[in-house]
């Protein structure tokens, strides 16, 4: 079983629900700023990275977990994902996309144009924080939600 | 060995290039074109979507995709993907044909996709796809010879 994190550039949302689901980073308070920093991936994909799937690690269940951007073409992205797996006959049964752009408010978005875009990291990579932290429990959330729904299907 | 070729729509300048690159056409035919298979054919709703062409006279799949502006993207978002699955990153060639349009091409394309105009809107595609013939056919050749 393989997960995707999708976000825009595969450096913020989707590395933060990605850290919760590998358990780098706690369910049960908002991190700091500092455990956010020194995950890996955070706020340091550049623009030519992105479409890159990442390896974030295997969770305790030898799910892999990746993180990947897609811009704003997510669905024409994921489309192009399966359907060249079909065509070379894998079975795409096993593979979850998980959508964290609609976890993104306004203080993520402007940090990480900052930050990524403009290259202002000093500015932009504490707003992303900011902003994260302040919706922390909903990715949370979205992870717990997600492992529980693979639970189920994996289930025999 | 997979090559897809790739353009906005997927369905043109694309086409054109696979249909090169399989012997379907030789030089530039607007009738012939409109003949060729998914030439204006490929649904808005499903771009991203790969579609089979035929093989080569070296047993490479030759496939056509609508990337819209995101073609880099695919490119990479597909690399990743074969190397996970270990299909090795050398199998895939993708060709990105959205810097072979020109203004005639994309006034055609929204003729025909924004406002419906397909007869006038061929008309204009047709120009567009003949300014850059020749370059497409270079880059074609180019692929053909490749490794």
């Amino acid at each position: 079983m393989k997960i995707f994190y999708c976000c825009y550039g595969s450096a913020h949302s989707s590395v933060v629900a990605a850290s919760i689901h590998l358990g780098l980073l706690p369910k049960d308070r908002v991190p700091k700023y500092q455990e956010f920093e020194r995950l890996p991936y955070y706020d340091k994909t550049n623009s030519l990275e992105i479409g890159t799937p990442f390896f974030m690690g295997r969770d305790e269940r030898e799910m892999e977990v990746y993180i990947i951007g897609m811009m704003n073409q997510r669905e024409l992205i994921k489309r192009a994902i399966i359907s060249f797996l079909e065509q070379s006959k894998v079975d795409t049964k096993d593979i979850i996309f998980v959508d964290t752009l609609p976890l993104v408010n306004l203080k993520t978005k402007i940090g990480g144009i900052l930050s990524r875009r403009i290259g202002l990291v000093t500015l932009g990579r504490p707003l992303t924080i900011r902003g994260i932290q302040e919706r922390y429990f909903e990715f949370v959330k979205l992870v717990e939600n997600v492992k529980q729904a693979v639970t189920s299907s994996v289930k025999p | 060995m997979r090559i897809i070729y790739s353009c906005y729509f997927g369905s043109y300048l694309a086409v054109v290039a696979a249909s090169l690159h399989l012997g379907l056409i030789k030089g530039f035919d607007p009738n012939s074109f409109l003949e060729l298979p998914y030439f204006g054919k490929l649904p808005e709703s499903e771009l991203g979507r790969i579609y089979y062409v035929g093989k080569d006279n070296l047993g490479r799949e030759i496939y056509v995709m609508g990337s819209r502006k995101v073609g880099e993207v695919i490119e990479r978002a597909l690399k990743g993907i074969a190397s996970i699955y270990n299909m090795g990153e050398e199998s895939l060639i993708f060709i990105n044909l959205l810097p072979y349009g020109n203004a005639f091409y994309s006034i055609g394309c929204f003729l025909i996709h924004r406002l419906n105009l397909k007869t006038l809107g061929t008309l204009f595609l047709m120009m567009g796809i003949k300014k850059s013939f020749e370059k497409i056919k270079r880059l074609v050749d180019k692929v053909k010879k490749s490794p």
